[in-house]
Parts: C-alpha cells; sequence; structure tokens
C-alpha cells in the first residue's frame, strides 16, 4: 500500500504517468452534443472540410478526458483539495475516434499557502500524447495539496 | 575511404531528373532512409553518412537537391564554397522544392516498408519540414536545421528528434528553447560543448562522442517505430 | 449583412450569453465521468471536505460556457462576433474562483479583448475573448481568456479554402493586431 504524498512530496521534476484512455466516436459524439455542437466535432463528413480534417474530439472534451486520467492515477496517491485553473493550454494536434491517450504530468512548481500552514499549492504540467507519442494537448494546472502531518 | 553506392537519376514530382546518392542495405533490410545533404550537397561524406546508415541495414536515398540549379554541385569548406552554396541554399533554390523531392524519394521506398528520413545542417531543416508536410514516415532525426525554429508552428506527424550543438553561433539556445516549448512531444537534444556541423568529419567542430551518441539515439528512434 | 469576419470583429464587443443553473444531478454525472474527486461526486463525502456539499468541477463550468457560446453564435449568427469563429489554439488564464453549488445560478458573458494576425495563414484571423461567469450577487465565479480562429474576409476575385491538413493547424505566432 503506498503511503500517501503531501504537498513536500512533490518535488520539481517528479512526473507521474497517467491513463491509458481509449476515445470512442460514441463518446466524442455524446459529449460535443451536450456541450460543443459544433459540426467538426459531430459529423465525419463535414468534419473533413474544417480545419480539423476529420472528426475529432472537442477540445473540452480532451480536457475532461485528461482530467480523468489525472484524478483516477492522482487521487488515491495524494492529499488533494482539488485544483485552482489551468493556464497556458494549448491543444495541439486533433484527437481521433480511435486514439489512445494517455498523460504526462510533471510536477513544474511549488509554492506555500501565504494564508495557511495546512496546504501547498503544486503545479502541475499536464502533456496529453497520443498512441504515436504525438501530442495532443499540453496545460499547466495548479492543484491544493495538504501539507503533511496535518488531520 | 570508398563509398559503396551509386548516383542515380530519378525523375522528381515537377519532371526534372536529379542525382540522386542510393545505397543498399547490409545484411537483412530494416527499411529506408532519405538522407537530406548539406548545403555542400551529396558530397563525398553525405555519401559516407548514407554507407553507415546501409551498414545498420537501410536501403538510402540521398537527393542532390541542387542539381536543377547546378547539376553534380559539391562543395568543400572553404569560405568562398560556403559562400557559394549559401547563394544557392537561400537564394537560387526555393525550399518547397526540397520538401517535395524529398516526398518522391518517401514514395520510392514506401512500398518495401518503413521510411524514415535524416539529415543535416540545411538537411536538418529539411527533416523537419518533411515530418510535418510529407507522408509517409514513420520517424524523423533532425540535426543542426538552422530555420526550424522558424517553422515552430509546424507539427510533425511522425515521432521527431532534433539535435543542436549547446555552441553552435547559427542557433541560439533561445531558438532552441522555442521549439522544445512548443512541441513537448519532440525529444530536442543538446550536446554539450560542441558547435554547429558536430557530426561531419570533415569540419573544425566535429566532435565523435557527439557523432556516436546522435546515431545511437536515431538508430533507437527509428527502430522503436518499425526499423 | 452577414455574419461578422475576422476584419468586423470589434474590441471591446460583450455578448451575454445567458444564464444556467447547475443541478446536484448533472454535477455527479459529468464528475463521475471525467472529475471524480470525492467533492465533486459523493454527496456524503463532500459535506465532510472543506467545501462543505458537492460542488461542480471546473472543467463542468468551463463546458457550459462552451455550450452557451455555441448557442449563442446559432442563435444570432449577425451580432455574434464569433459566428464565423472554428477551432481554437487554446485558453490562458483559467480560474476556478468561487465553488459552483447545486442550484446556484451562474450568468455566462464573453468579451472582445484582442485581435492578432496570423502569419502562416491569410485566411484566418485568431481573435481573444475574456469570458466570465458570475452568480446571482455579480461575483465572479469563473473566466479565462479564449482564443478562437475566425474566417478573414475574402480578397475580392479569391475563392476562400478550405485547408484541411492536419499538420498545418495554425498556432497564433504573428505579429500583433493593435
Amino acid at each position: 500500500m503506498t503511503s500517501t504524498l503531501y504537498f513536500e512530496d512533490f518535488h520539481i521534476g517528479r512526473t507521474f504517468e497517467c491513463g491509458p484512455y481509449p476515445v470512442t466516436r460514441e463518446e466524442i459524439v455524446e459529449f460535443a452534443q451536450e456541450f460543443d455542437p459544433q459540426p467538426h466535432h459531430l459529423d465525419e463528413i463535414e468534419a473533413q472540410s474544417s480545419l480539423l480534417g476529420g472528426l475529432a474530439a472537442s477540445g473540452w472534451h480532451v480536457c475532461a478526458m485528461t482530467m480523468k486520467m489525472f484524478a483516477d492515477h492522482m487521487i488515491p496517491l495524494m492529499a488533494a483539495r482539488g485544483g485552482s485553473g489551468s493556464r497556458e493550454a494549448r491543444w495541439i494536434r486533433p484527437v481521433r475516434p480511435g486514439d489512445v491517450l494517455r498523460v504526462e504530468a510533471t510536477v513544474v512548481g511549488t509554492k506555500e499557502s501565504r494564508g495557511r500552514c495546512d496546504i501547498g499549492h503544486v503545479t502541475f504540467e499536464c502533456r496529453v500524447f497520443n498512441q504515436r507519442e504525438l501530442a495532443a494537448m499540453v496545460y499547466m494546472t495548479p492543484v491544493i495539496a495538504k501539507r503533511g502531518g496535518t488531520p | 575511404m570508398s563509398t559503396r553506392g551509386n548516383m542515380i537519376g530519378m525523375k522528381m514530382s515537377d519532371g526534372a531528373e536529379i542525382g540522386v546518392y542510393h545505397v543498399e542495405p547490409k545484411g537483412a533490410r530494416r527499411g529506408g532512409l532519405v538522407l537530406i545533404q548539406e548545403i555542400f550537397g551529396v558530397t563525398e561524406h553525405i555519401k559516407e553518412c548514407c554507407d553507415k546508415f546501409a551498414d545498420e541495414g537501410y536501403e538510402v536515398l540521398g537527393p542532390a537537391l541542387y542539381d536543377r540549379e547546378e547539376p553534380g554541385f559539391q562543395a568543400t569548406y572553404s569560405p568562398e564554397d560556403i559562400q557559394k552554396a549559401i547563394k544557392i541554399a537561400r537564394g537560387e533554390h526555393p525550399f518547397d522544392l526540397s520538401v517535395k523531392d524529398t516526398q518522391t524519394c518517401i514514395d520510392a521506398l514506401k512500398t518495401k516498408g518503413k521510411v524514415f528520413i535524416t539529415g543535416f545542417c540545411y538537411g536538418g531543416t529539411v527533416t523537419w519540414a518533411a515530418a510535418c508536410k510529407c507522408d509517409g514516415l514513420a520517424a524523423a532525426s533532425g540535426y543542426y536545421g538552422g530555420q526550424i525554429a522558424q517553422m515552430n508552428d509546424l507539427n510533425p506527424k511522425c515521432p521527431t528528434i532534433l539535435h543542436f550543438g549547446e555552441n553552435d553561433h547559427g542557433i541560439p539556445m533561445s531558438d532552441v528553447e522555442k521549439i522544445k516549448t512548443a512541441h513537448p512531444d519532440v525529444k530536442v537534444f543538446v550536446y554539450p560543448g560542441v558547435g554547429h556541423g558536430f557530426n561531419s568529419d570533415r569540419r573544425a567542430d566535429y566532435n565523435d562522442e557527439a557523432h556516436k551518441l546522435g546515431m545511437k539515439r536515431t538508430l533507437e528512434l527509428f527502430r522503436a517505430n518499425g526499423g | 449583412m452577414t455574419a461578422q469576419y475576422w476584419e468586423d470583429v470589434e474590441i471591446g464587443a460583450r455578448r451575454d450569453l445567458g444564464c444556467y443553473t447547475f443541478t446536484e444531478a448533472e454535477i455527479v454525472a459529468f464528475a463521475k465521468k471525467y472529475d471524480p474527486q470525492v467533492f465533486h461526486v459523493d454527496p456524503e463525502g463532500a459535506k465532510k471536505s472543506i467545501f462543505g456539499g458537492i460542488i461542480a468541477s471546473g472543467w463542468h463550468t468551463a463546458a457550459i460556457w462552451m455550450k452557451l457560446a455555441i448557442a449563442d453564435r446559432k442563435r444570432a449568427p449577425r451580432e455574434s462576433p464569433l459566428a464565423r469563429a472554428g477551432i481554437s489554439p487554446g485558453y490562458e488564464d483559467m480560474r476556478w474562483i468561487r465553488p459552483v453549488r447545486p442550484g446556484m445560478r451562474l450568468s455566462y458573458s464573453s468579451q472582445i479583448v484582442g485581435k492578432r494576425e496570423l502569419s502562416s495563414r491569410p485566411d484566418l484571423g485568431l481573435v481573444l475573448t475574456r469570458n466570465e461567469a458570475r452568480d446571482e450577487t455579480g461575483a465572479l465565479v469563473f473566466c479565462f481568456t479564449g482564443k478562437g480562429f475566425v474566417e478573414r474576409r475574402p480578397r475580392s476575385g479569391e475563392l476562400s479554402q478550405s485547408h484541411t491538413l492536419s499538420a498545418l493547424l495554425p498556432s497564433e505566432q504573428s505579429g500583433e493586431h493593435p
């Protein structure tokens, strides 16, 4: 049984491998119908004449799948108190039906909390790769981590 | 050291015929390789590079990209020849034609199996552009391409690695950082203490250790991608 | 009068995208799929957490912004500055400022804050937006800076072309537009 990781355990450069997440056409269309109903996320024929050159997942869906991979891997490991946002996000390549995504989450910064001694902020750079080792997305996300020794 | 391949003529997509150095693999064929010249043409050094990859099991095509402008062009590393080569590279020869000629070479190899690409200096930039624009490449390994940072908004279609010398006077580390930041999936190797052209034993900047390490990384990349 | 091209987009133009009320059922359904932290998926566990109850995933809050933004473009194609917007290269500075609780009614908005030409593409321009969600007291709950590629007006005599090579997806590298 691995022990819980606290703020102090996240040194810069430490990388966590999350995933895999197989992407299906059904899920691409279902998410897009609900949250991003643009033709290039819904219909293959329409998508081919778009900049994406074929059906691809909504960028917001890629964010959501990335969060799922991150949460599945990291929640059992760390004493987290949620995230406060996401920045410097780039949607680099289309994510297509049949792609299998994985995430490399690397600690790029840590900051003690100014007001509180029971938490700290750990910033991860999340790099999302497809099965061909090509990057689909990158973003930074600060996560609130409990400090060691606090209940 | 004599080279064991042959110069053949190949018709390119615009109908022009250019010379291409062709060498068969030693032993079992691992795949095809397009090897792109520096600005000095398909020199003895470039032919030797092709032979080295052929020794590792690759069938290699090294197109003489300036043959339309100067048939049989080969330059030495003298300042006059360098100036002449730069004139052709930057003035007369359209860059896109190099990418098209590269695609023609890829097409010639792809019926036989996986196709890879490598190139040096000008050829490093062409390697990058080909990885981003051409079809049919399994992996790409580009050495010290000076214009790659200016093509930073392209994304490679295949796994790609790049090699730069830390002390390359023509390619600042700030350019290398730009490339690294924009492309989290491209392994950018920086070779400490070496300058531009470190892979070429004809050049003052040659570094045997860096040459061997670059070769090792390139072969590992190709092998990891079906070669 | 047709939908705006990039050239027509006015900096400062603001759209109210409408309101959205989050229910506990849909908060939990989204989070079970995409953000399974205890305070998003488990009402009992959430009560014991620092949030004191179920709150929406920040990604759900963001996805609803997109939902309302697309609906606005479809509903008002002439008024919306982004009716000709296509894909986006990314976003900046997304902040989940206050918890979004079940029953909370958020007002979403989008304002044009910048425009840039793209050196790599003559047929598209980049538009920057400041996007927000506020609660019923007007407090800022969520915000981010969005980016979108918007069609440029075709030059007379030219047909606008669609480029479909996915390896040539434009990024934002370009000169600044005043």
